[in-house]
Parts: structure tokens; sequence; C-alpha cells
């Protein structure tokens, strides 16, 4: 017998769909901070992440009718980020290109938990620098479910379920996008991992 | 390399789990020979684990971020009403034009003595409402419950003779749904029949410990549907004879309830 959890989150959109402007600011509360992750990663660039972040939020508080409760909501929102994300790439790619050198100093800072170890942390810094550079470069969707996967720890179902495919083409999307990421990681560092 | 290429699928099942036991061996034995393959599996690895390492995975948003998009809210707050009003009104105004047609064509042939038109025959189902093992009809099932006449149709017209407006009988069947589940505290139904309400049709204890029933009147028709065990997880029904997968990696149970030309 499967289970599936009722998550939460459903019935919180669900009380915003009944007009309770509190409950999509408890969901705003809760997913900011792994949208606006999950579209830095895509492009790298924190002022872009800003303003498509506040698009996804109130493209999904405009389109909350067309929320199922049966989905879950977190995967109705990445679903609706990740649509955004496509179609600024596209128009970045008809005008202005991604300034992949860009680099927000931010991250250039390393992990304070690594600190007893500073060669470690510099060296974790430098491979993880030339892994969010090349990561960028990937097509949309092994991009996508890279993020998904290893930055907002979504499990192999929700990301089938963002990307609108089944479960053995999500491993294999993330085996192919990590195949893509190794050669150009080898490229642009010259050597291995 | 096409013997290697058709590793690849094995490699990403290997990798993130799912692979069989016959292809955890094969692969492995191709890994052992294959020096490619072994290096390209160890780069994968590699990359596995420099991307679970990789710091600040979760990046802040700026602070203002979140006033600002809550700034933006009210004027949008508007929106779903405009929709569910313009749904409604659209609906008022179909229903609209067809009562007016209805009296256009009902003045038209008023003189002539209306003709009724039969109405569909009431077929009482010779066995259960076929729905799955767990929706069985009780002494009330399978029964047809004549609505009043909702809406006027014509009766065989043909040029010259009266159009009259004929009963249509819509047919609501009782559907008995049993659902036997121990450790359950609470149970509801939820499906398409109620727009995926998570609250769901609450079901009653049914006696016997651990059965739950409740009763639903349904149009004929099919339903996907699941139970809600205590009010947060849903399982799909174990005796449903039909499931199919939902779209987000679920199941769901499927409820057939039959017309009465039909069984």
């Amino acid at each position: 017998m499967r289970r599936m959890v009722f998550d939460e989150d459903s019935k919180i959109a669900r009380k915003v769909q009944r007009g309770d402007r509190q409950a999509f600011e408890a969901l705003l509360v809760k997913f900011e901070r792994p949208v606006f992750s999950f579209i830095y990663h895509f492009f790298q660039d924190r002022a872009l992440s800003e303003d498509l972040t506040q698009e996804t939020f109130l493209r999904a508080y405009r389109f909350i009718d067309s929320f199922r409760p049966k989905e879950r909501f977190s995967t109705w929102l990445f679903s609706i980020a990740k649509n955004i994300c496509i179609d600024e790439l596209r128009r970045l790619r008809k005008g202005r290109t991604v300034d992949i050198e860009a680099v927000d100093p931010d991250i250039l800072v390393s992990d304070g938990r690594r600190g007893d170890d500073p060669q470690l942390a510099s060296i974790l810094a430098q491979q993880g620098e030339i892994l969010r550079q090349v990561l960028t470069r990937l097509p949309e969707k092994y991009r996508t479910s890279i993020i998904l996967f290893y930055f907002n720890e979504l499990s192999y179902e929700e990301i089938a379920a963002v990307m609108r495919i089944s479960l053995s083409n999500t491993k294999i999307l993330l085996f192919r996008g990590k195949r893509m990421l190794l050669d150009l990681y080898r490229d642009e560092s010259g050597g291995d991992v | 390399m096409t013997k290697c290429a058709k590793f690849e699928d094995i490699l990403a099942r290997y990798v993130h789990g799912g692979v069989l036991l016959q292809e955890k061996d094969a692969l492995e034995k191709h890994l052992s020979v294959c020096v490619s393959c072994e290096k390209l599996y160890r780069g994968i690895t590699d990359i596995d684990r420099l991307l679970r390492q990789m710091p600040e995975k979760l990046m802040d948003p700026p602070p203002y971020l979140r006033a600002k998009i809550l700034a933006h809210l009210p004027e949008l707050g508007m929106a779903p009403l405009w929709r569910r009003w313009g749904r409604w009104a659209a609906a008022l105004g179909a229903v609209a034009v067809c009562a007016l047609l209805a009296v256009v064509l009902y003045l038209g042939s008023a003189p002539r003595e209306p003709r009724l038109a039969s109405a569909p025959p009431l077929v009482r189902p010779a066995g259960p409402v076929p729905a799955p093992a767990s929706a069985a009809p009780g002494p009330k099932a399978a029964e047809e419950t004549p609505a009043p006449p909702v809406k006027a149709a014509p009766a065989a017209p043909a040029p010259g003779t009266a159009v009259a407006a004929a009963p249509k009988v819509q047919i609501i069947r009782e559907v008995k749904i049993y659902f036997y589940y121990p450790p359950a505290t609470r149970v509801a139904v939820t499906g398409d029949f109620n727009g995926w309400n998570p609250e769901g049709v609450p079901l009653k204890a049914a006696g016997k410990p651990g059965l739950w029933k409740t009763t639903l009147r349904l149009k004929p028709g099919a339903y996907s549907y699941n139970f809600i065990v205590d009010d947060n997880i849903l399982v799909p029904d174990p005796n449903a004879p039909d499931q199919m997968p939902d779209g987000y990696g679920g199941t769901n149970s499927i409820l057939l309830v039959k017309g009465g030309n039909s069984v």
C-alpha cells in the first residue's frame, strides 16, 4: 500500500484560495529562501534572482486557483519558478547573455564550519566556484534537476513532479546532467575532479 | 562504445537507486574491465560528492524582498474573485440564453398540445454498483433518485410539429464506501467528485473494529479518489479494481459509477 503525505502547505494554500492573505504570507515566509536559492543557482545573478523570486510568488498568488490540493505545494511552486527561469533564459538568449564571470563575493567566503582546515576550505570553495560556473552552462532541464536535487534537496518524486517526467527519467536526467557537469568541470579546471 | 552505451541507464540507476540485482552484477563486471566506464563512474561519484559538499546551498534573499512581494499582493487579491465571478457570470449567461430559447420555442408552439418525451428508462442495476470491492452497495445502494426536471429538451422535433419540454432525469446513485484500516483514528474520502477537498467526506466506524464506511451520492461516471487517514495521509483504496498514477508520484483509485443504460 503506497502512502503519500497530504502536506500541510497544501492546506495552507487552500486557505489562500479562499482569500486568506495571511496564509499566503505564511507560505512566503517558508518558501522565500528555497525559491530564491533555486533561482540564484540557476542564473548566478543576485539582482535577477530577486526579480524572479518576486515574479514567482506573485504568479503563484495570481494563479492560486489553479493549484490542486492533491498536489504538493512545494512542487507546484517550484514548477512556476522553473517556468519563469526558462522564460528568462529565452529572453536572455535573445538579448544579453548571463555573465557567468560575475561572481557574487558572498559565495567566495568559505563555510564557517570548515574553519578548522583553511586549506581544505579553500580547495572546496575553489571547486565549488568552478562547479557553480559550469552549472549555468548546462541545458535548462539538467540544470533544474541538479539544483533541485542537490541544493533544494527535493526527492526524486518531487523533482519528477516539478519536471513532469517519470521517476526513472528523473534519475537518468540527473545522471546525464552530472556527466555533462563532469566534462565541463574537467575542461574548466584542466584536470580531474 | 555501443556496449558501454547500454550500461548508461543501468549506471544511472546504480548511482541513484533502483538497479536490479542481475544488472548490478553485470555492471560491476563491466566496470572491472572497461577503463572508460570505470573512469566515468569515478568522475560521477566525485561530482556527486562535490555537489553535496558545496557550501551556501541555500542563499538568503535580501531582507526587503518579502515586504516588496507582499506590497504587490492587495491589487492582485482581486484577481481570483474576478475570475470566480467571471466563471459564474459566464455560466449564468449560458443558462439565461438557454432559458430564453426554451421560452421562445415554447411560445412558438403554444397553441399545440405539448407532447412529453418519454424519459430514459430508469434501470436498477442487477448487482452492486460496479465500484471497488470496498465500495459496496448497501440496502439503499444503487438507488436512482430522479431529480425534478431540470431542463427543457426538444422531443423528436420535426418540421411543423410540436416541440415540447421533456423532463430530463438526473440519475444520482448512492455508493457505499468501506475501508478497513485499523491504525486510523480518522478517515475521510476525497477525490475529483469534491475537487480533492483536503477535508474530504468523513467515514464513520462501521461496527467492526478498523472498518470505516460512508455513503456518497454520485452521478454516473468515473471518479478518482483516495482515503485521507488521520487528516494528512493519502491512501489509495487497496480493494479498488482500477488504480492509476496521479501524475505526482502517487496513485489514485478509480471508482466507476455506471449509468442506467449501461448496466
